[in-house]
């Protein structure tokens, strides 16, 4: 094992490499930044870039752009209220609020810090976890993903603030909606109307690009101006967004395990962790009433979370060849187009590659933060910039960030739908993070209970993980009212 | 007084339930396919009637206007027409000179909203921007 | 019928002369400095996609035309090929088809098909997988023979798959038919290399996939390859029986085996559109020939994981007249019973 991490050191530190990274990290960051290009696109746009590399440089290449997308989200979610990337779409909900307030330096100190102690918690992870991943992995089947997925859903009501009723009307119909399409285990095409488009369902880079980008670009094109940072220098409030994640060191650590443990497991969907992580930092949380109202924690730990989620992902992609994101499957992809075969033997044969893209995966992630850090002076300015020229440039940016996913119109169409929903969410207090919550769970509930009941039957509950985590679940839901109740009685 | 509120909510209870109910029946689904549709849209009822109970929420977001929700919607028959890449920096300018700005800023912002168009969608991202109904049939 | 084999015959009779005056061809003059969009029905990055990407640059030489690679993912890229089903018929759109989930969905009236794969004119086919069963190491078989007599000692086999016409499923169920094994198929995982996770996992008894990811899939011996599902054996498994050396397959049931290995052999499939003049069809059937059997080109794509197994446009238009062709309503209906209903 040291020799493999000796080696892969040195591969890591080969010109080549770090040439692949340096070219990646900007691209990556700019995907992050500019609302409805994410990850998958990075991916997808650099792929034919690796074919004349070197089989390491063009891994580190990839995942290089891949894992440092929410780092650059963060600040888009912050400064202008919409999510860079889906992953993002949870920091919105206390990142609005603290910029309204006049600390979005703070904020954005704050996510880019958690982002990056999260992105190396991630690799951390991987890293331990590598002689033990496969038994690790094989422990987690339909059932065990059933009742995670089904945890998840059970923190509807915890995502951002306002009436726990609306905000669990909006996580019911977002879930509702995600079943529209191919049914997983029947094949039956529901709600469609006919309508090839929805053959597959309603996609999520339109619906977080419509509940968020468009209530936004109303707001502004409505005559309202971006509260820019009072008081303090901006660099002020970057560095106490700084030390205020450090002051938080057992919440950045439980987000990111958050986040890596849900990027392992391949059937719940990375998507779902930062809200995961805001759900249970709010329960923990000795005032979660504070949540959604612009509390630093709420920006903490989503962030933490996105960032470790992509060690976790890659944990089965190598392991196993299973990818465990949309965007570990290209990387898959690109795995083979550099002659490598990832797979039950692909540690055994290659492990200073494993742990090379480990070390990549834990260096990026804190270059990435650097770079934004060193970039917010020109970043920040975009609040001052007038909503006359901002909105025209940010709906350009929504709209073909919707139209590149799939080069599909009816992806620009439905952002407007879904900027409909998002208006009367914003308007009338329905709960837009619980909405997407619903929406990215739903199907993983559904899929994944039909499955475990084909293959065990009723009878999957009693398998002994599945015990833990329904007894993990009845402590989530009850223990902040007996909590509070304490809390008050101390009082 | 009606409330907007109320009346979105009960508008989605029903949509929600006419699907799920149109499943079951005209739809023909296959009894696995209809639970969790159902079970969903019980959690709409559920959650939409204990809501409309509720008093109204203090408007967040009261300053939006009819008049800027229409410029937004605008763009999109533009698009339809003009494709993405005359389309958005037309809107650009367009949206950017009706608020008062100066037509040379505003051809600026016209220039680079087209220059990013073409950069990043077109050359990096390769995307394949048709030129809409009415630009398309000239160009061809 | 007569009407197509008609029209297959003007196509190739046009295409024969074609070959003699290549000079004066109006097809070749038609698509110079046109557009020819090559589209597949994925999104950007998949197998797909990557061949789409290889092989536009080389039509572009073929033809003179521009050629620009179009994703369109949905349906299970049923969508796709109701899209250039309908297009115009100037044989400017190109699709690299799926043939397995295509022909199935249309024998089993999947909702969204609005194709009839027997009217579409195909242009060559890339490359053909055959697919073949795997058992897990955890379920104690060893070969297709275990399972036969498992499964008449009264065992019940699980096999795990995605959808039900899309690979796997079918592939093991054409197999339990042919062979009257007990299965139960347990779909709905989200992706092949999930449903080999179930397989390793021991949650199912096996799984049906390529050749390719079979030989993946088996390298550390925690799945089992133990029969390919057709008449030839495998060039990347050459030591994995074909079911008909496992097993005695009774002459009656060799039709499953039949009729699945021709719908691989439609395999990834390029069309146009119905409608589009023969002289276009077959100035394009010519180039994807050329294309397809230049080594070096044959050569790239194999380094790159892309295999190529190139059939002529004629070959894979003759598959699918069989398939469809001679297939009388009872026998539609047997076919949708066992994909779509029988083994669940």
């Amino acid at each position: 094992m040291l020799d493999a991490l000796i080696s892969a050191g040195s591969q890591t530190l080969q010109p080549a490499v770090l040439w692949a990274v340096a070219s990646a990290l900007p691209v990556g960051l700019l995907f992050g930044l500019l609302p409805g290009l994410s990850g998958l696109t990075a991916m997808a746009v650099l792929i034919p870039f690796v074919y004349g590399m070197d089989g390491f440089a063009g891994l580190a290449f990839l995942l290089t752009a891949h894992a440092v997308v929410s780092t650059g989200g963060s600040v888009t979610a912050i400064l202008l209220g919409i999510p860079g990337s889906p992953a993002n779409a949870a920091t919105v909900v206390d990142g609005v609020p603290l910029r309204n307030a006049g600390q979005s330096g703070t904020a954005v100190g704050a996510a880019l810090t958690a982002s990056a102690i999260g992105g190396v918690f991630g690799a951390l992870v991987l890293l331990v976890l590598l002689p033990v991943l496969r038994p690790v992995i094989l422990a987690f089947g339909p059932a065990e993903t059933f009742l995670l997925s089904l945890m998840g859903l059970t923190f509807l009501a915890a995502v951002g603030a306002g009436s726990p009723a609306r905000g669990l009307f909006a996580g019911a119909f977002g879930i509702f909606i995600s079943f529209v399409g191919y049914e997983p285990v029947s094949g039956v095409p529901r709600y469609w109307l006919d309508y090839d488009y929805l053959l597959d369902g309603f996609r999520l880079i339109p619906l977080a690009l419509g509940l968020f980008a468009i209530p936004e670009l109303v707001a502004l094109a409505s005559g309202r101006m971006l509260e820019q940072s009072k008081g303090e220098l901006p660099g002020t409030q970057l560095l106490n967004g700084m030390r205020a994640v450090f002051d938080r060191v057992g919440l950045v650590l439980r987000s990111s395990a958050i986040g890596s443990i849900i990027g392992i497991i391949p059937g719940v969907g990375g998507e779902t962790a930062p809200f995961v992580a805001y759900a249970a930092a709010r329960q923990s949380s000795p005032d979660p009433e504070r949540f959604g109202t612009g509390i630093i924690e709420g920006v903490i730990a989503p962030e933490a979370s996105n960032n470790a989620k992509e060690g976790g992902a890659l944990v089965p992609t190598l392991v196993f060849g299973v990818p465990g994101s949309s965007g570990m499957a290209l990387l898959l992809g690109a795995f083979l187009v550099l002659g490598l075969q990832p797979g039950p033997n692909f540690l055994r044969d290659h492990l200073d590659i494993g742990l090379g893209l480990v070390l990549i995966l834990a260096v990026v992630n804190v270059l990435a933060a650097v770079l934004m850090f060193a970039l917010m002076p020109i970043l920040a300015r975009v609040v001052s910039v007038p909503p006359r020229l901002l909105v025209p440039f940010l709906l350009m940016l929504a709209l073909l960030g919707a139209y590149s996913t799939q080069g599909d119109m009816h992806d620009v169409v439905f952002t407007f739908v879904f900027g409909a929903v998002g208006l009367a969410c914003v308007r009338y207090g329905f709960n837009r993070a619980a909405l997407l919550l619903g929406f990215v769970l739903g199907p993983a509930v559904e899929r994944y209970l039909e499955i475990s009941l084909n293959i065990y039957g009723p009878g999957f509950v009693f398998r002994p993980i599945c015990l833990v985590l329904i007894a993990l679940m009845i402590a989530a839901l009850f223990a902040p009212k007996i909590g509070s109740r304490l809390r008050r009685k101390r009082a | 007084m009606i409330r907007t509120d109320r009346l979105l909510i009960c508008g989605t209870i029903l949509a929600v339930l006419a699907m799920v109910v149109w499943g079951m029946t005209i739809g023909g689904y296959p009894a696995n396919a209809n639970v969790f549709p159902a079970i969903a849209a019980g959690g709409v009822l559920i959650f939409g009637l204990l809501a409309l109970r509720e008093p109204p929420p203090e408007g967040g977001a009261g300053d939006v206007t009819w008049s800027a929700m229409l410029w937004l919607v605008a763009v999109l028959p533009l698009v339809y027409l003009l494709g993405f890449r005359i389309a958005l920096p037309l809107y650009a300018f367009i949206f950017a000179i009706a608020r008062r700005t100066s037509p040379l800023v505003s051809l600026l912002l016209a220039v680079g909203v087209a220059v990013v168009v073409e950069a990043l969608f077109v050359r990096v991202l390769g995307l394949r921007l048709s030129w809409g109904w009415l630009a398309g049939a000239f160009l061809r | 019928m007569k009407t197509i084999s008609a029209l297959i015959a003007a196509s190739l009779l046009v295409g024969a002369s074609l070959t003699a005056s290549a000079q004066e061809n109006p097809a070749a003059d038609f698509y110079k400095g046109e557009t020819i969009s090559l589209i597949v029905g994925t999104g950007p990055g998949g197998g797909f996609d990557q061949y789409a990407r290889l092989l536009a640059p080389e039509l572009s030489d073929a033809t003179g035309a521009t050629v620009v690679v179009e994703n369109r993912p949905g349906g299970g890229g049923i969508t796709a090929i109701n899209q250039v089903a309908s297009a115009d018929a100037d044989g400017l759109s190109v699709m690299l088809i799926n043939g397995v989930p295509a022909a199935l969905g249309q024998i089993t009236g999947a909702p969204a098909v609005r194709f009839k794969l027997q009217d579409l004119p195909f242009l060559g086919r890339v490359a053909a997988e055959p697919w073949v069963l795997l058992v897990s190491k955890q379920s104690g078989y060893t070969s297709l023979k275990d399972l036969v007599e498992a499964s008449k000692g009264g065992k019940t086999l699980s096999f795990s798959g995605l959808g039900r016409v899309d690979g796997p499923t079918d592939t093991a169920a054409v197999v339990c038919e042919a062979l009257q094994l007990n299965c139960k198929l347990v779909v709905g995982f989200k992706g092949s290399s999930e449903a080999s996770l179930a397989a390793i996992r021991g949650d199912v008894t096996g799984f049906a996939v390529t050749d390719r990811s079979a030989r993946d899939y088996s390298q550390d011996g925690s799945l089992v390859p133990i029969a390919v599902v057709g008449h030839n054996r495998s060039k990347l498994l050459p030591d994995v029986p074909t079911i008909f050396e496992a097993v005695d397959v009774p002459e009656d049931a060799a039709f499953w085996i039949d009729f699945r290995a021709k719908v691989v052999d439609v395999g990834r499939a390029l069309i146009t559109t119905p409608g589009t003049p023969d002289d276009r069809v077959a100035f394009l059937r010519e180039a994807f020939a050329k294309i397809l059997s230049d080594p070096e080109l044959v050569k790239t794509a194999t380094d790159r994981g892309l295999p190529i197994d190139y059939a002529s446009g004629k070959d894979v238009q003759d598959t699918v007249t069989e398939i469809f062709g001679d297939l009388p309503e009872d026998k539609i209906s047997t076919i949708r019973d066992v994909l779509l209903s029988k083994y669940f």
